[in-house]
């Protein structure tokens, strides 16, 4: 344990360096980290049933916004093209210029990404930037996030708490201590972030199938508890619901 | 569960701007007449001697209306504007006590500086000079004055307060969240709002009235405000006020409550909220309950974001909405 422990932390410090493998990005100021291609491992079989089963796929290479989008680049878009403003964009904390947006819908974050030429990330995207090629818990391996790491809620859902210093949202470029591999920031907590996936079973999944149609979130939020702060809890959501004051988005660019 | 949609701790009680709805329509055995002030949003009703008393949240002004039927500004221009969430803020309620006018004045607008009025009772005497009475509030929507006493309730701590005309304030009571069935939401998210899950949302407290020496509160139900999520409870002025008795259930986001000459309680609903839009156009309405809070007839409906409702006498009542409206409902025919 303790020989792998200290490899996974070598590799952590090692790939963290190369975190420069990144680009200025079309959003000023969050640049897009570059995501190799290759094998990964996607869902679980110890978690709710529609995050089954795990399988081993091969990606595409990608590249992903460094940090979520922050209130200042949402409102520069807005500025920019008339798109509507973020429901909370007054708000003297969750509308602050360095924190990630909320308030906003699943068009809302299309419209931005695709604005400036990206798209949402699939689902599949999000697990391999979130859990590297191995399938890991977290961006920063399998320990527990603890106060350090992620910007999280209460111990039973669902209120926020200050003890990792934040009662709601935190500055999207925070807790580096639980950036991934290829050093991505905040891809468990803080935020929910939509992808752009249709709520469906996983192929092989034995999942219910919904009625109607719902957009997934991932990644958990300044109040979400242990249970839905992983990598792999799938938020189902109405797409046009914009009153969330912990939902936002990050964009990616897919490698043709 | 509820990891997205969330608390909104700050939210309380929305009043997204109002666009214009359908106008209701007057039932059988009555005649409804509509004042519109267009760019008004009309908030708390009380009656001052022979004049209609209202305030407005879109210019910060309180209004006199007198047999003319003409509004008449008075006193200063308070604090108005929009809140972190979008919602209009300003002097919500205003109501003759003795010599001196009281107004409830919301949270401080965006954008603003804090000032002295904010979230406050205040009292606007002859001379046209303001004194706040007590600031400690967060969201005082809504109050009466009984017995030389004010009994405010607080729509974001959820709370009703009870202040004595010096500024000293007690706190009466505070609402814990209602545990709400997952059924409403479901259409919102299938993860979090499954069959036979349950969450929690905040008991708002929007409406006072006193009757029958009890204190009469209507929760609005908190965010999102599921349809039929609202109640009407009610407290001893005096007495052990620990435990709220339940007197109405199943109401759609109740903002205002009354009651008429004959005892019975009016109740306005505020609406229907849909999770995509807010609240829905023409789905306020007002109810009355006989004494025994068993049987509701529904008096008026097609309101568009109502607020307020005030028994005039007893054959006419007014009622308030944030688009500009003004409504008088009068009875016509015997009972």
């Amino acid at each position: 344990m303790w020989t792998s422990d200290i490899r996974a932390a070598v590799m952590v410090i090692a790939m963290t360096s190369r975190a420069v493998a990144a680009d200025v990005g079309p959003v000023v100021g969050n640049p897009l980290i570059e995501v190799p291609a290759g094998r990964f491992i996607f869902g679980r079989v110890d978690g709710p049933e529609n995050e089954r089963p795990r399988r081993e796929l091969e990606g595409q290479a990608f590249a992903i916004n460094r940090t979520e989008i922050t209130n200042r680049q949402y409102g520069l878009f807005v500025k920019e093209t008339g798109h509507r403003t973020a429901f909370y964009a007054n708000h003297p904390i969750l509308g602050l210029d360095d924190h990630p947006v909320v308030g906003v819908s699943w068009g809302d974050a299309d419209a931005f990404c695709r604005n400036y030429g990206l798209v949402l990330p699939t689902e599949q995207q999000y697990e391999r930037a979130a859990r590297g090629t191995q399938g890991s818990a977290f961006p920063w391996g399998d320990v527990p996030p603890g106060n350090t790491r992620a910007n999280s809620g209460a111990d039973v859902c669902c209120s926020g708490d200050a003890r990792d210093g934040y009662p709601m949202t935190a500055p999207a470029v925070s807790f580096a201590d639980g950036a991934s591999k290829e050093g991505v920031l905040n891809l468990v907590g803080n935020v929910w972030e939509w992808t752009r996936d249709v709520y469906a079973p996983y192929e092989g999944g034995t999942a219910a199938r919904s009625a109607g149609l719902y957009r997934v979130l991932r990644g958990g939020s300044w109040n979400s508890d242990k249970n839905h702060l992983t990598t792999t809890y799938r938020l189902a959501y109405d797409p046009e619901f914009r009153f969330s004051a912990n939902g936002g988005f990050r964009c990616v660019r897919s490698t043709p | 569960m509820r990891p997205f949609y969330t608390l909104i701790v700050v939210t309380g009680f929305l009043l997204l701007a109002a666009g214009a709805g359908a106008e209701p329509t007057a039932p059988a055995g009555y005649r409804l007449e509509t004042f519109n002030t267009p760019g008004a949003a009309f908030a708390g009703l009380s009656r001052d001697a022979g004049g209609l008393l209202v305030s407005d949240l879109a210019s910060g002004r309180l209004y006199r209306r007198g047999a003319d039927g003409k509004l008449v500004a008075f006193g200063p221009i308070f604090p108005h504007g929009l809140d972190v969430i979008g919602d209009p803020t300003g002097p919500y309620h205003v109501v003759r006590a003795g010599d001196d006018l009281v107004i409830a004045q919301g949270w401080t607008p965006v954008g603003s500086k804090e000032g002295p009025f904010d979230h406050a009772l205040v009292a606007l005497d002859a001379a046209g000079q303001l004194r706040v009475i007590n600031s400690d509030f967060w969201n005082p929507f809504d109050f009466i004055v009984a017995g030389g006493s004010y009994y405010v309730v607080d729509a974001a701590r959820n709370s009703v307060e009870r202040v004595e005309p010096d500024g000293r304030k007690s706190t009466l009571l505070t609402f814990q969240r209602m545990g709400q069935a997952a059924t409403a939401l479901r259409s919102l998210s299938p993860t979090e709002f499954a069959e036979g899950n349950s969450y929690e949302a905040d008991a708002v407290p929007v409406g006072i009235a006193l009757h029958g020496g009890r204190l009469y509160v209507a929760l609005f139900g908190g965010f999102p405000f599921p349809a039929g999520a609202g109640k009407i409870v009610s407290i001893p002025e005096a007495g052990d006020r620990s435990t709220p008795q339940i007197d109405v259930e199943a109401l759609n986001a109740p903002v205002s409550i009354v009651f008429d000459k004959g005892g019975e309680m009016l109740v306005l609903e505020h609406g229907t909220y849909d999770q995509k839009d807010g609240f829905r156009k023409a789905s306020g309405r007002l109810l009355k309950f006989n004494k025994g809070g068993r049987e509701r007839k529904t008096i008026l409906e097609g309101l568009t974001r109502p607020v307020s409702v005030l028994v005039w006498d007893e054959r006419r009542i007014v009622i308030s909405e944030l688009g500009g409206n003004l409504y008088v409902l009068t009875r016509v025919s015997a009972r």
